[in-house]
């Protein structure tokens, strides 16, 4: 065990670093009673030290762990988010802390395995120096404040890398529990049921029949999971198309013009800076899943990523863009993959730990 | 004869082969199916599900948003009085964009009242303060103003309770949102939770029978509305 830790001390201590400069970038923010005014989101706590770590979509998320789903017609309602992140909730109530401790400490729990997870399968499909940037980047990504969040994200991204790790290992059943997991917490993770597939096919030919069926099981098991939800929508709500129904009231219908929509909104007047990042981390993150592609990863890893960042585009705009992204694993391969000389590595790595504290600490200015 | 190049040898493959794909089908889909049976169930178990009454109450706020125009029939120290609410656009104001609004016609009193504020409409708009306005056009089933209300209602998840009631005979249900005294009370279709009737709980009027109307041309002579107004206050599209 102590020889397993010690071999990923690097990567334990840039998990828990970054965290500490989320968690440390959130108190001062508090503790400077910055940025004055008022509270950006309706419902949110302003009196826990960490509170702007639930802003944005973190209420929602409360409010389905203590109330449970309601589809309200024509206003923007809960049913809109995936259940993984309020069942966890729930279930750790008895622990007897207030839900937004429960969800930080769950959020960054997650993360610190996610990375780790994300780390070990990193050094199946990438050489192992480039696996190594890669999880480092992922953990220091100046987006990745979300992670520490009250956002299903750090779960999904655990469940997700220990699905594809587990997937290479050919430990199917696992594998398929994991990705059921990560397709309760976000519809993106559904998309890699592209690698699953791959793998079960590639591994299927030399397993025996059983793993071979459950090889192609745990390629369907995200599609299920994410089946399940309108499911018990239906069940729940009478309504098996509430998730549409909300997410139409969140302004996120998908057409097919959709994309065309979202590039016209930029040339709409009044425009705030956080679309623009939006629309920045959208180039960044295609042009880090192309030069993952230099690194040889297989096709289906690629339209898995590509899809995680350019589907939401087709509900008609870049916002939240950013967030998204940062489920499409491929994209820190190629981070890992540009900056695995030192040279590149440690101004790279600081200067993304530097607009990490940045993203945390503008949360409250922010509300896509 | 060697045994590659038997007869019976590629039909038994076969056979096998398709037992294989049948075996590991039955085996992915089973897989499948036991994971989705355990994430609903999850779901099921873990978190709260919303009263009847809240989902007859979401049904009723369906039923508003597909709602252009009310009619409505209150009764004043013993006189029908009939109002008339229709959906609208209104504005510019102070130089912003338009604003979706309602448009409640109750005899010669025209009133417009949207999320921020309420208008009285007389030759010209003059706003009218204090929360009589808004209860008015409640009270009239504005379907606009009326979904705004029962939509605050649902989202911070105030008590609804359902009750059965009879309305001229015709069996019903009573929904009472909020708490006793200053709720709201509304008595619906119990098969379409469609509104037949609104009251106010706290106000000393009493019930206001609702009926969906037809949109009306607010050029209309009897509608009173200059046509300086009705470059302000128009109808939707």
């Amino acid at each position: 065990m102590s020889a397993w830790l010690h071999e990923r001390r690097g990567i334990l201590g840039a998990a828990l670093l970054s965290r500490a400069l989320v968690l440390g970038a959130a108190a001062a923010d508090h503790r400077l009673h910055w940025p004055h005014g008022k509270v950006p989101v309706h419902g949110a706590s302003t009196a826990h030290t960490l509170s702007i770590l639930s802003y944005w979509d973190g209420v929602w998320y409360r409010t389905i762990a203590e109330q449970g789903y309601l589809l309200i017609p024509g206003r923007q309602s809960d049913p809109a988010f995936f259940p993984l992140f309020p069942i966890v909730l729930r279930a750790l109530q008895g622990l007897g802390l207030s839900f937004l401790t429960t969800g930080i400490l769950v959020a960054n729990v997650a993360f610190v395995i996610g990375i780790v997870a994300f780390y070990e399968l990193s050094k199946r499909v990438v050489p192992s120096e480039v696996a190594r940037t890669s999880a480092m980047f992922a953990a220091f990504f100046p987006m990745s404040f979300v992670f520490s969040m009250t956002y299903p994200e750090s779960l999904v991204l655990a469940a997700l890398a220990l699905a594809l790790l587990l997937a290479l290992e050919g430990r199917w059943t696992l594998s398929a529990v994991a990705g059921a997991a990560a397709a309760l917490g976000r519809p993106e993770a559904l998309f890699f049921a592209f690698p699953l597939a791959a793998i079960a096919v590639a591994r299927g030919r030399t397993s025996g029949r059983a793993a071979s069926g459950r090889a192609i099981g745990a390629a369907f098991a995200p599609i299920a999971s994410v089946a399940a939800f309108p499911l018990y929508l239906g069940w729940a709500l009478h309504n098996v198309s509430a998730w549409n129904g909300a997410e139409h009231a969140w302004g996120r219908s998908f057409k097919l013009d959709g994309v065309v929509r979202a590039v016209h909104q930029l040339h709409q007047r009044g425009q705030g800076p956080w679309l623009w990042r939006d629309v920045a981390f959208c180039l960044i993150y295609l042009a880090l899943i192309a030069a993952a592609g230099r690194l040889g990863i297989s096709w289906p890893w690629l339209l898995a990523s590509a899809a995680v960042v350019l589907v939401p585009l087709a509900s008609g705009t870049f916002l939240s863009d950013a967030r998204f992204g940062l489920l499409a694993l491929p994209v820190y391969w190629g981070a890992g993959l540009l900056a695995r000389r030192r040279i590149v590595r440690l101004p790279v790595l600081v200067l993304s730990a530097g607009l990490l504290v940045a993203g945390t600490m503008t949360i409250p200015l922010a509300n896509p | 004869m060697a045994a590659s190049e038997s007869p019976i040898e590629p039909a038994r493959s076969r056979t096998g082969w398709v037992r294989m794909a049948v075996a590991s089908g039955a085996t992915a889909a089973g897989l499948a199916a036991l994971l989705a049976s355990v994430a609903f169930g999850l779901q099921a178990v873990t978190l709260p599900r919303p009263s009847r009454a809240q989902l007859i109450a979401a049904e009723t706020l369906r039923w508003l948003t597909r709602q252009d125009a009310v009619e409505s029939v209150a009764f004043v120290r013993g006189r029908a009085v009939s109002s008339y609410c229709v959906n609208a656009t209104v504005g510019p104001l102070d130089g912003s964009r338009r604003l979706n609004a309602s448009l409640l016609i109750t005899g010669r009193r025209r009133l417009v009242d949207t999320r921020f504020a309420s208008f009285r409409l007389g030759s010209a708009l003059r706003e009218e303060d204090g929360p009589l306005p808004a209860i008015r056009a409640v009270r009239a089933g504005c379907p606009r103003t009326l979904q705004r209300r029962i939509g605050r209602f649902l989202d911070k998840r105030v008590p609804v309770c359902v009750r059965r009631v009879f309305l001229h005979g015709t069996p019903m249900l009573r929904l009472f949102f909020g708490c006793p005294g200053r709720g709201l009370l509304l008595i619906v279709e119990p098969r379409t939770s469609v509104p037949v009737a609104i009251r106010i709980a706290g106000q000393r009027t009493g019930w206001a029978y609702l009926s969906p109307a037809e949109r009306r041309d607010l050029a209309r002579p009897a509608l009173r509305l200059s046509r300086r107004l009705r470059l302000i206050v128009k109808a939707d599209v």
